[in-house]
C-alpha cells in the first residue's frame, strides 16, 4: 500500500519525470514523460539504456544527468530539445515536447548518504527569478 | 478506511524496503510537495516544503493543516477550481502570490528573508485500485521571489504584475511611493534601466518563453502577450533580441 501511494504520486505527476540507476537504466517514469516521448511502459522493464549521450542536443542536461552522481543538483533552463537525451527522440517526434524548456536534475540519496539514483524533472519554461536586495 | 490512511500517514515516517525509493524521490524532490485526504487535510510534507517554511516541523503542519479551511486559500476564489483536483482532475494555478504574512504568523516564523514570493502550484489527483481520489498532491515553484523591501522591489513586482498591461508610468511610481522624475532616476540608478525598459524587458522574456510552444503560432503569442504582432511589437521584439520571433523560434526550437 505504501509502495502503492507513492507509485501513484510518481506515476501522476503531471509533469514528465525520470528516475534512473547509476547505469543510466530508467528505474521509473511518470506517465506525463511515457506520453511525452512516446514509450510503452513495458520498454522500462527491458531495462534497457534509454539515454543517448550521442544524439543529445542540450550538453548542459547531459552533463547535469552525469553530476547527480557526484551530489549535485541543477536546474536547467532554456533548454532546446531536452527528450532528444532519451533514445534519441527528436522534438518533432515527442508530443508536446515543445513546452518543456526546464528541467530539475538531483540526487537521491539513501541513509547513508549515498547516491542510489538521479532524477529528471522537466518543467514548462517559468522563467525562475530571484530579484535581489538593491545596494544603496 | 481510516485505519488504512492513518497506518498511511505513520509510513510516511518509517519507510523502508521496496518502497524506499519512491519515498526517497519525493523527499529529496527539489520543489515542495504536499499531500492532502479527500477532505483537505495535509498527510505529506516533503524536505523541500519545510524548507521553505523554514525548518518548521512536519507535525505542525501534516493533521493540522486544511487546505479548504485556509483563509487565504478561501480568499481567492478558486476553492471551487481547487475542488476539481478533488474530483480526479488535475488543476494549475500560476503565479500566486505566496501569503508570506499568514504563514509567519500561523507557525511563528520570524527569520523570512524575502519581501513576496510567487508560485506556480499544480494539483493533481493520486487515484486508488478503483480509480477513486485517494489522495491529492500539490506541487510548488518558485516563479518569482522579491528579497528587498525598497521601492524598486515593489516597482518590479508591480510591473510583472501588470506586464499584460499597458505600460503605467504613474502608477507605477505611486506603487514605489515617488514622485514619476524621482522614481524614473532611481530606478535606472539601482537597475541599469528605464522603467519602460523593464517593462519591455520582461514582455519580450514572456513572448521567448511562449515561442518555445510550437503549437502556437507566432500571431497568438503575441495575442497571447496582449501585442500585434503586425505592429511595432515585432520590431521591438527584433530591436530587442536581434531576430524576428520566427527567427527566433527556428534557432532555439
Amino acid at each position: 500500500m505504501n509502495e502503492a501511494i507513492f507509485f501513484q504520486i510518481i506515476d501522476m505527476f503531471p509533469y514528465p519525470m525520470v528516475v534512473y540507476s547509476p547505469s543510466y537504466r530508467v528505474k521509473m517514469a511518470s506517465r506525463a514523460f511515457l506520453e511525452v516521448v512516446n514509450h510503452s511502459e513495458k520498454l522500462l522493464d527491458k531495462d534497457e539504456e534509454l539515454f543517448n549521450w550521442h544524439n543529445a542536443v542540450d550538453l548542459q542536461l547531459v552533463e547535469a544527468s552525469r553530476k547527480v552522481f557526484a551530489g549535485e543538483s541543477n536546474r536547467l533552463h532554456n533548454l532546446k530539445d531536452p527528450f532528444s537525451l532519451f533514445a534519441g527522440k527528436t522534438r518533432q517526434e515527442c508530443a508536446k515536447s515543445g513546452i518543456y524548456n526546464s528541467a530539475a536534475v538531483f540526487p537521491v540519496m539513501n541513509d547513508e548518504n549515498e547516491i542510489t539514483h538521479g532524477v529528471i524533472v522537466f518543467l514548462p519554461n517559468t522563467c525562475r527569478k530571484d530579484t535581489r536586495r538593491d545596494e544603496n | 478506511m481510516n485505519d488504512e490512511k492513518n497506518s498511511i500517514i505513520e509510513s510516511f515516517r518509517t519507510m523502508a524496503g521496496k518502497d524506499e525509493l519512491l519515498f526517497r524521490v519525493i523527499e529529496c524532490f527539489p520543489y515542495p510537495i504536499q499531500v492532502y485526504d479527500t477532505d483537505g487535510t495535509s498527510v505529506l510534507v516533503n524536505k523541500a516544503m519545510l524548507e521553505e517554511y523554514h525548518a518548521v516541523s512536519a507535525d505542525m503542519i501534516v493533521g493540522k493543516y486544511n487546505v479548504f479551511k485556509d483563509p487565504d486559500v478561501i480568499s481567492t476564489g478558486q476553492i471551487d477550481v481547487l475542488r476539481r483536483a478533488f474530483r480526479g482532475e488535475t488543476v494549475f494555478f500560476p503565479d500566486v502570490r505566496v501569503p508570506l504574512e499568514e504563514i509567519s504568523r500561523r507557525y511563528g516564523i520570524s527569520d523570512f528573508d524575502v519581501e513576496a514570493v510567487y508560485q506556480d502550484i499544480t494539483v493533481f489527483p493520486i487515484f486508488d485500485d478503483r480509480d477513486q481520489v485517494m489522495y491529492v498532491a500539490a506541487l510548488l515553484i518558485n516563479r518569482r521571489i522579491y528579497r528587498g523591501k525598497n521601492e524598486i522591489e515593489k516597482a518590479k513586482e508591480y510591473l510583472e504584475n501588470h506586464w499584460l498591461d499597458k505600460f503605467d508610468l504613474s502608477e507605477t511610481a505611486r506603487v514605489a511611493c515617488l514622485s514619476k522624475a524621482h522614481f524614473s532616476k532611481l530606478f535606472k540608478k539601482h537597475t541599469g534601466m528605464t522603467p519602460l525598459d523593464y517593462y519591455t524587458n520582461y514582455k519580450i522574456g514572456k513572448i521567448k518563453e511562449m515561442l518555445a510552444d510550437t503549437n502556437l503560432s507566432i500571431t497568438q503569442v503575441f495575442a497571447a502577450c496582449n501585442m500585434d504582432y503586425s505592429g511595432n511589437a515585432a520590431r521591438s521584439f527584433k530591436n530587442k533580441v536581434g531576430v524576428t520571433a520566427s527567427e527566433y523560434r527556428k534557432k532555439y526550437f
